[in-house]
């Protein structure tokens, strides 16, 4: 143990009571959920499980990130999304519920149903016999534990290596071997994360498909986690427990927070603007069936709060390099993504109304729970400064 | 024949690396001096900080050129879409923000690019410009190779050719000299 590890934070304190509570409201409201609706309380279980997998598994990647190119900027801030990745192994329990509705109680995925697939049943559907091969419970589940194989390795390796280095200032081999294998980790990652994006929420509407999905998926993700990111530094730099973190740290978050702000855009524009122009019924249905029904009013509120709003604020230095105002538009953003996956999930369990209610905020607190009272038992148990990171002086002398 | 005393245009020092030209600049700027540049071989991290530059206004140059550029695009595809010239073509509406972002987006992104790179050349750094007024000093020219050259021009209101030298001097600057106008 060194002196690095936080021991005295009321920032940590406070995620740790807000987990606790999460935890406790969100496990009561699920189980309520359980018991009144069955469906509701998969939709809503995959809502909050989808929204905190995504930020840990890329908080993982910006890790391996660093490693790949050699980044001397974030060597101080990095620990933090190594913090949140810790997350990770839980991701295999959180499977398991899925798993269980795809192969027994068919309540998430309706191509889970086995009766669409043989022919002369009511039930048949001849496009998803068409796409069997794929859409089956046995590939389907074979797929989800080569992914969670794959982010749980990457998590033993990258982060755990990083943790290694920090017991020797002489011996670089931690390092060094994560330098080394952050390219193939980060292909893996690239192609797990994707077809999880396809099979965990693409397929809830089987007919429909777009090759962008993946990456949209993985966009709105990073972004997502850079400001979790600036909210834990920027508070944690507030109160002393950040030492060496300068305004040129902000800046270079804010940098990437504003990049990635487009990149969302950019990509979920493309998505929408082909099917738009391509007007091919089996596209334009999951479109159809957002522009409808109430449903629109958080695409719009996307459009200008996920696009417009932050684009504005992060245009200017000031803002980029201003603590308050980092934090704000972090907080906006993290409820931005929560109003972009209710857009991609939801409307395919209530397709007449719009419908976000205590079912579904107490799946999203259930997770919260869980990864907050996880991400603060990681700060206590480990040091804040990657100590014998080589690229530290580099970060401390940061001039961005 | 008479000879005509040429006038002084720059005192000029050497410095021998990155960090004494840096606090050398610093003691310039609290001197008071408003004129003076610096010239290095290689960029250095913090000089315009220490030198006191300004921020630069050309992002508002960008600005307002991308929100031009935003703003044709609009009256571009409106005016000839929906008033001048309707085409009905595939039962897409006359216009619509869906096939008209992708025009908003490149001629902002057009208009922005090209203002900011004339406004930055043509008008902020002075270009064209062929010759700079020191460009026979020695240690001027060595600035492109291994020398860190201060130059305080005549233009400064608090410039006199003694004070001038006695600051360099007193900064430990090697090789003070005067450059004087070019025929």
């Amino acid at each position: 143990m060194n002196s690095h590890v936080i021991t005295d934070s009321s920032f940590i304190k406070k995620i740790q009571q807000f987990a606790l509570i999460a935890l406790g409201v969100g496990a009561v409201g699920i189980l309520a959920t359980a018991f009144l609706d069955i469906q509701r309380f998969f939709s809503a279980y995959l809502y909050g499980f989808v929204y905190f997998t995504g930020i840990s598994v890329v908080a993982m990647f910006f890790a391996t990130l660093q490693y790949l190119v050699n980044a001397g900027w974030s060597a101080l801030v990095r620990r933090i999304p190594e913090f949140f990745a810790g997350f990770v192994p839980f991701v295999i329990i959180g499977m398991i519920p899925i798993l269980i509705d795809v192969w027994f109680t068919h309540n998430l995925y309706h191509w889970t149903h086995h009766e669409v697939f043989v022919q002369g049943s009511a039930e048949y559907d001849a496009i998803l016999a068409s796409k069997h091969g794929y859409l089956n419970p046995t590939f389907f589940t074979i797929r989800i534990v080569l992914y969670c194989a794959i982010w749980f390795f990457m998590y033993r390796f990258i982060i755990g290596n990083s943790f290694k280095q920090d017991e020797s200032n002489t011996d670089y081999t931690p390092t060094r071997k994560n330098m080394k294998r952050a390219a193939p980790f980060v292909l893996l990652f690239a192609l797990s994360l994707t077809f999880a994006g396809f099979d965990l929420v693409m397929s809830l509407d089987p007919h429909w498909f777009s090759t962008m999905f993946g990456v949209y998926f993985f966009a709105g993700n990073f972004v997502t986690t850079l400001s979790l990111i600036a909210i834990f530094v920027a508070n944690l730099h507030r109160e002393g427990n950040m030492k060496g973190i300068t305004k040129e740290h902000y800046h270079d978050i804010g940098k990437f927070m504003f990049a990635f702000t487009i990149f969302w855009t950019y990509i979920t524009f493309s998505q929408y603007f082909l099917i738009w122009y391509g007007n091919m019924p089996e596209e334009t249905l999951y479109f159809i069936r957002r522009f409808q029904n109430g449903w629109e009013w958080l695409g719009y509120t996307l459009v200008f709060g996920h696009f417009v709003l932050p684009f504005t604020v992060l245009l200017t230095q000031n803002n980029k390099r201003n603590t308050k105002v980092l934090i704000a538009i972090s907080c906006w953003m993290l409820l931005m993504h929560g109003v972009d996956l209710a857009f991609i999930i939801l409307p395919e369990f209530s397709k007449e109304a719009v419908r976000f209610s205590w079912q579904e905020l107490s799946g999203w607190l259930f997770f919260a729970g869980i990864f907050f009272t996880i991400v603060a038992r990681q700060f206590s148990k480990r040091s804040i400064v990657p100590v014998n990171d080589p690229y530290l002086q580099e970060s401390y002398e940061l001039i961005s | 024949m008479e000879t005509v005393e040429k006038k002084v245009i720059a005192v000029l020092g050497d410095f021998k690396n990155a960090d004494a030209i840096t606090s050398a600049a610093k003691s310039i700027h609290e001197s008071g001096y408003t004129k003076f540049d610096i010239y290095t071989p290689y960029p250095i991290h913090g000089l315009d900080k220490a030198m006191g530059i300004k921020k630069t206004i050309l992002p508002r140059f960008s600005l307002a050129a991308g929100l031009t550029g935003l703003a044709s695009a609009f009256a571009l595809q409106y005016w000839t879409g929906a008033i001048e010239y309707k085409l009905n073509i595939g039962g897409k509406p006359l216009f619509a923000p869906q096939f008209g972002l992708p025009v908003f987006f490149e001629l902002t992104v057009l208009f922005t690019a090209i203002t900011t790179i004339f406004v930055m050349f043509g008008y902020l750094c002075k270009l064209p410009n062929w010759h700079s007024p020191y460009q026979h000093d020695d240690g001027f020219q060595a600035a492109t190779d291994d020398n860190f050259c201060v130059v305080l021009e005549a233009e400064d209101p608090r410039f006199t050719v003694e004070s001038a030298k006695g600051l360099l001097a007193k900064l430990g600057a090697a090789n003070v000299r005067i450059v004087e106008e070019q025929d």
